[in-house]
C-alpha cells in the first residue's frame, strides 16, 4: 500500500463513521426520510 | 369520516388543551413539486413543525396536503411558506369572490393549470438539458463508438467545452437535485436527491479539477508520470457522466409525472362528475344558480337528459336515472315521487322537481371522492416494510459507495485506480435510488382502488386491501344480500280466525316494527286494501318477535320459540313445511290463543347464484347467516349453493359467530347491508357493506358496494388481490433491482468478466426503475370488474 491507498482507506473508514453519526447517531434519530411517516393505519370502525 | 377524526382529535386534546377551544380551520393544498414518497413525509413535518397547525396530512398520491390550523395563529398563506422553505411550492385555495370559500371546482381547476404548467416547466428543462448534454456525449463517447473521429474530437479545448455545456445542465436542469439534497441534510436526512447530487458532483469536481488543475490529479496518480501530461486531454474528465445522468433522471421524472397524471385519472373523473350549475325554484321563480349555492330544502328542476345537481328526494315526476357513474348499474333505474335521486347521476327521458337533502361536501359523490381520496393515501402494511428498509437504505447505499470507492482504490490498477474507484463510486449512488421502493405500493393503491370507485367498489385503503387478499371465507347475511331484502307475505294459515282479520291484526302490530318481516306483512296487508289500526305498547323481542296492542287485543307475533314460552303450541309441522319451501313462517298469538302462521317469502336476488358461484371459483367458503329458522335458511342454502348456513342466530350473536370461524383460522368477510349487521362487520377480518351509495354505512366498513349486487363482493375481492399481487410484483421489482444493481455498480463482476457498469447506464437503470414500476400499476386500470 503506498501512501496514497492508505489515506483513502483511512479517508473511507473515517467518512463511513461520519455517514452513520450523522444519520443513526443520537442527534440524528430521523435516519432518511421514509416514504410517509403517518402512524400505522388501524382499523377504526364507527357503529352506526 | 373526517367529522370523527376531527372530533376524536378534539377529545384527546380536550384535557391538555384549554377550555376554549381555538376555532380551526382547515385548508386543501395541493402540493407542487412532488417527486418522491419521502417529499411528502417531509413537507408533512414541515407543516406541522408551523406554529398554529394541529394537524397536517400530505396524501402522496394525490399530491395534497390537508392542514387543520388555528386561525389566530396562521394562514394558509404561513403554510405555502412552510411548505416552499422545506422546497416544495402549494397553492393557495383562492375565491373567486372575497370572503367566500374557495369551492372544490376553483382549487381543481387551478391545481390542473398548475400541474400543467408544471410539467411544461419540467419538460423544458429537459429538453434544454439534453440539447447541452448531446454535444457533451458525442465529444466525450463518440471517439470510442467511431474511432475515426477521434482526431476531430481530440483538442484541448474539448474539456473546457463540456465544462461550459454540463455546468448548466447540473446546476440549472438538476438544480432541483442539490436543493432538495441540501434540504434534507439540513434535518440529517437522506434521500434520493443526496444520491444523485454526490453522484454527480463527484464526477462533476473531479473533472473541472482535472481541467482546471491536472497537476493536482497527476500528484494523486504518482505513476501517472509519462501519461500526466496528457492528463488534461482524454482519459481524466467525465463531465458526460454528470450530464447524462442528470438528463436521464430528468426524463424519468417527466415520464414519472405522465403516469402518476393517469393513476389519478379516476378520482380527477369521479369530481368532474359534478355538474356546476342547478336549476332552483325558489320564491316560485326558478334559476341558475352555482351548484355551490344551492341549500338544504331547496326545490331543484332537473330537466330530461340533464344530470341530478344534488342528492335529493323526488317531489314530482318521474323518470328513468342513470346511476351507472356511481354504482356500475348499466341499467337505468325508475325514479318517481318519494325515491331518492343521487347527484351527478343522469337524467333520462322524463322532467323531475327534487328538493335537494344533501348538498356540497355532503353528497353521496363527494363522500365517495373523499372516501377514495383517503384510501389512496392509506398505507398498506406491507409498505411499512417498505418504509422501515428505505430508512436505512440511503444512508447505508453512501456507506457503500465509500467503501466500493475505497477497494477500487487499493485494487487497480495505480494508473486507473482513481478514474475506477470514482465511476464505481458514481454508480453505486445513482443506482440505488429508493424511488421505485417508495411508488411501489402507493401506485397500484391508487390505481387500484380507482378502478374499484370507478365500477362502485370503494376501498377503504391498503389494509382493507390487503386483507381481502388472504380472504378464505366469505359470510353472507341473508336478507338483503342474498335476497332482494323485499319480502311479502306469500302464505296466511288462519286458526279460528278470517285469513285477512289474522293478516290485519298482525300487520297493525308489526307497524311498529323496523324489522323486514314486518314490513313485508304490512305490504302485504295495505297491498289489499285492509285497514290497518296503530299499535299500542309495543314491545319488540329482539331476534325472536314483537308483542303490541291493537284495538284493545294483545297481539304476539314470533318464531315457535317465543309461542313455547308462553305455553302455546305452534303447528311446528305447517311451519316446516313453509320452512323447506324456503319461506319463513312467523307464529301469530291473539290474547294468549294461537291464531295462524304467516309466512313470507323473500325472493332471491337474480344475481346471488351466479356471484356466489363467482366466489366459489376464488377459492373461497360461503356461508350463511341468518336469523331464519334452519329449514328456511338450509332451503334457501341449497338454492343458491351456499356451503354453510348459520341459521337461527340473534343479531348480537352474528359477530359471535364470525368470531368462531375466525377461531378456526379462517379470514372472514361479513357482507351485509350495514344496518343491522354493524358488529359483524366490524368483527369480520374486512367488512363489505352492501349499501345504496346515499348510505354511511360505507364509513363502517372496509369495502361498500354503492350497487346492492352481489356479483360486487367477488369483484371486489378480485380486485384486491389483484391489486395485492400487483403491489408485491413492484415491491419485488424494486428490491431485486437494487439487490442486484448495486453490486453490479460496485463492480462485483469486473474480476471475473471484466465488465464494469457505467455511471450512464446506471442513471438509465434508475430512471427506467420507477417508470417501470408505475407501468406495472398502472396495468391495474385493465381490471375487469366482471357482472352477471
Amino acid at each position: 500500500m503506498d501512501t496514497a491507498e492508505i489515506a483513502v482507506v483511512v479517508g473511507a473508514a473515517l467518512l463511513i463513521g461520519f455517514i452513520l453519526w450523522f444519520f443513526f447517531g443520537a442527534q440524528g434519530a430521523r435516519r432518511s426520510d421514509s416514504a410517509d411517516p403517518s402512524p400505522p393505519a388501524t382499523k377504526e370502525r364507527r357503529s352506526i | 369520516m373526517n367529522d370523527r377524526v376531527e372530533s376524536q382529535r378534539a377529545g384527546e386534546s380536550g384535557s391538555a388543551a384549554t377550555a376554549e377551544a381555538p376555532a380551526l380551520d382547515r385548508a386543501e393544498l395541493p402540493l407542487l413539486r412532488m417527486h418522491c414518497a419521502a417529499c411528502a413525509g417531509r413537507i408533512e413535518k414541515a407543516l406541522t413543525q408551523t406554529p398554529g397547525v394541529q394537524e397536517a396530512n400530505v396524501n402522496f398520491a394525490t399530491a395534497r396536503a390537508s392542514v387543520r390550523f388555528d386561525r389566530s395563529l396562521t394562514n394558509p398563506r404561513s403554510l405555502r411558506e412552510a411548505v416552499q422553505e422545506a422546497g416544495y411550492d402549494a397553492l393557495l385555495p383562492e375565491a373567486k369572490t372575497p370572503g367566500a370559500s374557495a369551492s372544490p371546482s376553483d382549487l381543481s381547476e387551478a391545481e390542473d393549470t398548475a400541474r400543467e404548467a408544471e410539467y411544461a416547466a419540467q419538460r423544458r428543462r429537459f429538453l434544454i438539458a439534453a440539447a447541452l448534454t448531446l454535444p457533451v456525449a458525442v465529444l466525450a463517447m463518440g471517439a470510442h463508438v467511431i474511432p475515426a473521429l477521434s482526431p476531430l474530437l481530440d483538442f484541448p479545448a474539448r474539456p473546457w467545452i463540456e465544462l461550459a455545456l454540463t455546468t448548466p445542465v447540473l446546476f440549472w436542469a438538476g438544480r432541483e437535485f442539490f436543493l432538495g439534497a441540501w434540504s434534507a441534510a439540513k434535518r440529517r436526512a437522506a434521500d434520493m436527491n443526496t444520491l444523485v447530487s454526490l453522484g454527480t458532483l463527484s464526477a462533476y469536481v473531479y473533472s473541472v479539477v482535472v481541467t482546471i488543475a491536472p497537476g493536482l490529479v497527476a500528484t494523486a496518480v504518482p505513476d501517472a508520470g509519462p501519461h500526466g501530461h496528457a492528463a488534461a486531454a482524454a482519459p481524466g474528465v467525465y463531465f458526460e457522466v454528470a450530464a447524462i445522468i442528470v438528463t436521464l433522471i430528468l426524463l424519468g421524472r417527466l415520464l414519472e409525472a405522465r403516469a402518476r397524471a393517469k393513476t389519478s385519472g379516476a378520482i380527477r373523473a369521479l369530481i368532474g362528475l359534478q355538474p356546476k350549475t342547478a336549476r332552483i325554484e325558489r320564491d316560485g321563480v326558478e334559476r341558475d344558480l352555482p351548484v355551490e349555492e344551492v341549500i338544504v330544502g331547496d326545490v331543484v328542476r332537473v330537466r330530461p337528459g340533464e344530470k341530478v345537481p344534488v342528492d335529493g328526494e323526488v317531489i314530482d315526476g318521474s323518470s328513468s336515472v342513470d346511476e351507472s357513474v356511481l354504482t356500475g348499474e348499466p341499467l337505468p333505474v325508475q325514479k318517481a315521487a318519494g325515491d331518492i335521486v343521487i347527484g351527478a347521476t343522469m337524467n333520462g327521458s322524463g322532467a323531475l322537481r327534487v328538493r335537494a337533502t344533501r348538498v356540497g361536501r355532503d353528497t353521496a359523490l363527494q363522500q365517495i371522492v373523499r372516501l377514495v381520496q383517503e384510501a389512496q393515501g392509506s398505507k398498506a402494511p406491507l409498505q411499512r416494510l417498505a418504509d422501515v428498509i428505505s430508512g436505512y437504505f440511503v444512508p447505508i447505499v453512501l456507506c457503500i459507495a465509500v467503501a466500493t470507492f475505497a477497494v477500487w482504490f487499493v485494487l487497480a490498477p495505480v494508473d486507473e485506480r482513481l478514474t475506477m474507484a470514482l465511476l464505481t463510486f458514481v454508480s453505486v449512488l445513482i443506482i440505488a435510488c429508493p424511488c421505485a421502493l417508495g411508488l411501489a405500493t402507493p401506485t397500484a393503491i391508487m390505481v387500484g382502488t380507482g378502478r374499484g370507485a370507478q365500477s362502485g367498489i370503494l376501498i377503504k385503503g391498503g389494509e382493507a386491501l390487503e386483507k381481502a387478499h388472504r380472504l378464505t371465507t366469505v359470510v353472507l347475511d341473508k336478507t338483503g344480500t342474498i335476497t332482494q331484502g323485499k319480502p311479502t307475505a306469500t302464505d296466511v294459515l288462519p286458526e279460528g280466525m278470517e285469513a285477512d282479520e289474522l293478516l290485519r291484526l298482525a300487520a297493525s302490530a308489526e307497524r311498529g316494527s323496523e324489522h323486514p318481516i314486518g314490513a313485508a306483512i304490512v305490504r302485504s296487508a295495505e297491498s289489499k286494501g285492509l285497514l290497518l289500526s296503530e299499535p299500542q305498547n309495543f314491545l319488540n323481542r329482539s331476534g325472536r318477535g314483537l308483542e303490541a296492542t291493537v284495538e284493545g287485543r294483545r297481539v304476539m307475533i314470533g318464531n315457535a320459540g317465543l309461542m313455547r314460552e308462553q305455553d302455546l303450541h305452534p303447528d311446528e309441522e305447517a311451519a316446516g313445511r313453509l320452512a323447506a319451501e324456503g319461506k319463513t313462517p312467523v307464529f301469530v298469538a291473539v290474547d294468549g290463543r294461537l291464531a295462524g302462521i304467516v309466512a313470507v317469502s323473500d325472493p332471491l336476488k337474480e344475481t346471488s347464484q351466479a356471484a356466489i358461484e363467482r366466489l366459489h371459483g376464488l377459492g373461497l367458503k360461503v356461508v350463511m347467516l341468518t336469523g331464519d329458522n334452519r329449514r328456511t335458511a338450509d332451503a334457501i342454502g341449497r338454492q343458491v349453493g351456499i356451503d354453510q348456513v348459520l341459521a337461527e342466530v340473534l343479531p348480537e350473536g352474528k359477530s359471535e359467530q364470525i368470531a368462531k370461524l375466525q377461531a378456526n383460522g379462517e379470514v372472514v368477510a361479513m357482507v351485509g347491508d350495514g344496518i343491522n349487521d354493524a358488529p359483524a362487520l366490524a368483527q369480520a377480518d374486512v367488512g363489505i357493506a352492501m349499501g345504496s351509495g346515499t348510505d354511511v354505512a360505507m364509513e363502517a366498513a372496509d369495502i361498500t358496494l354503492v350497487r346492492g349486487d352481489l356479483n360486487g363482493v367477488a369483484a371486489s375481492i378480485g380486485l384486491s388481490r389483484a391489486t395485492v399481487r400487483n403491489i408485491q410484483q413492484n415491491l419485488f421489482f424494486a428490491f431485486v433491482y437494487n439487490v442486484v444493481g448495486i453490486p453490479l455498480a460496485a463492480g462485483v463482476l469486473y474480476p471475473a468478466t471484466g465488465w464494469l457498469l457505467s455511471p450512464v447506464i446506471a442513471s438509465a437503470a434508475m430512471a427506467l426503475s420507477s417508470v417501470s414500476v408505475l407501468t406495472n400499476a398502472l396495468r391495474l386500470r385493465g381490471f375487469k370488474v366482471e357482472r352477471s
